[in-house]
């Protein structure tokens, strides 16, 4: 029986030639798998940025950081302090934005589980979220080069100074809000009419003066 | 940056030519970075320093202590105009402030300004600014009972019976002995009647 098998077996091997497969095959083969799957995850990373830098901010331009960029720039050539001032503007301005985003995190949290808002809604405000993260590391990255250490008192300082403009932007648009408060009440009581004519003294007395002229 | 905006090394300032079409936002910051940049300069400090009760400027406080005491003194003889344009410099001064001082010290400061400005402002009857003034306290310490009568009188006397109602009845839920509140309430309670045509 084995016999039988044996000789069935060399028989069907003698049937078929043997391939031949050179050195270079697998190696092909893979180089040929890397460079696709390398292609395709270039693509799809270059597709995934595009559609990132198309998802619009929430909170519109950042001037705060444009500026400081701006006067970053070694063409400027600015005081020391101006720089510091800068960046403790642009550090402001993302305190700022951490807190607003912090004060309607529950909001989006809840509207996107309720269905109300969809996939690019809450997406957008994720981005924002790590955009900010992404920015005080920046931030205190930047302040380590102007003094070492600074970054320990640097967030404090940076919050104080966000509450301070904070409260003054609100007084200072106390006249404009009085403007806009009294045309929605119809109420001008606090308003003071300007004089309906102003009499010129010296207009007055030259035409006195023609008229004298005229009469002479 | 499209704008164009240069930085004056003598002045230490960023400058905007005057006919640049700029927007509101960044013309404000513009500023708020130049006040800070003055501000520090004139502390003179490397960085400045993290604001503490200690650190906060006692000769601005003194001053600033003066003006109350001379607006307070303005109102208790009669001279409301003259008391409320003390408190508003006073509360200009208060502003002037290094952004970088204490905020708890400064905010205490401007509501004993903007409390007195406000009666100051309802003696004159300029309820608009007393209005403004209060809704601002409110915003600032909720817990008055006070400030929620400021308001109230004003709302009142701007007609806006049911706003003002709505004012005395949160007062009186943080203070529900308050003499002053329930008897406005029930003045404004009528006044509502009437507008209605009604009457108890």
């Amino acid at each position: 029986m084995s016999n039988s098998t044996n000789s069935t077996e060399s028989a069907f091997e003698d049937s078929i030639p043997p391939i031949r497969i050179s050195v270079w095959t697998p190696l092909i083969y893979t180089a040929i798998l890397l460079s696709l799957f390398i292609t395709f995850s270039v693509v799809y990373r270059r597709n995934r940025i595009n559609k990132l830098s198309k998802i619009e901010s929430i909170f519109g331009e950042n001037h705060p950081k444009k500026l400081y960029e701006f006067l970053k720039d070694p063409e400027n050539k600015p005081h020391e302090k101006v720089l510091k001032a800068a960046l403790l503007r642009r550090c402001v301005e993302a305190v700022r934005r951490t807190m607003k985003l912090k004060e309607h995190q529950p909001i989006y949290v809840k509207l996107y589980q309720d269905g109300l808002i969809g996939d690019d809604i809450y997406k957008q405000f994720e981005i924002e979220l790590k955009l900010q993260e992404l920015e005080f590391k920046e931030i205190v990255m930047e302040c380590e080069t102007y003094k070492k250490g600074w970054s320990t008192t640097f967030i404090p300082l940076t919050q104080e100074i966000c509450f301070n403009e904070a409260l003054r932007r609100r007084v200072y648009s106390m006249d404009d809000r009085s403007e806009s408060l009294s045309e929605l009440w119809d109420y001008f009581g606090d308003k003071v009419e300007p004089p309906t004519e102003v009499i010129d003294d010296t207009k007055s007395a030259k035409k006195k003066k023609e008229k004298v002229k005229a009469s002479k | 940056m499209s704008v164009a905006i240069s930085y004056d090394p003598k002045t230490k300032k960023l400058v905007v030519p005057e006919d640049a079409d700029i927007s509101s936002e960044l013309k404000l910051e513009i500023d708020q970075l130049n006040t800070l940049t003055q501000e520090i300069i004139a502390n003179g400090s490397d960085v400045p320093p993290v604001p503490t009760p200690e650190n906060f400027n006692k000769d601005m406080s003194k001053m600033i202590k003066r003006l109350y005491e001379s607006g307070v003194q303005a109102f208790k003889s009669g001279k409301f105009q003259d008391s409320a344009k003390q408190f508003s410099i006073g509360i200009e001064m208060i502003l002037r402030r290094h952004k970088f001082e204490s905020f708890q010290g400064t905010l205490q400061e401007l509501s004993l300004f903007l409390m007195s400005r406000s009666d100051a402002y309802l003696k004159t009857k300029e309820y608009l600014k007393a209005y403004n003034d209060s809704d601002m306290l409110i915003g600032m310490m909720m817990n008055t009972p006070d400030n929620f009568l400021r308001r109230g009188v004003a709302n009142f006397f701007l007609g806006n019976y049911e706003a003002a109602r709505a004012d005395y009845q949160r007062g009186l839920a943080f203070d529900e002995n308050n003499d002053r509140l329930q008897a406005e309430l029930t003045i404004v309670l009528d006044k509502i009647l009437e507008e209605n045509g009604d009457y108890l």
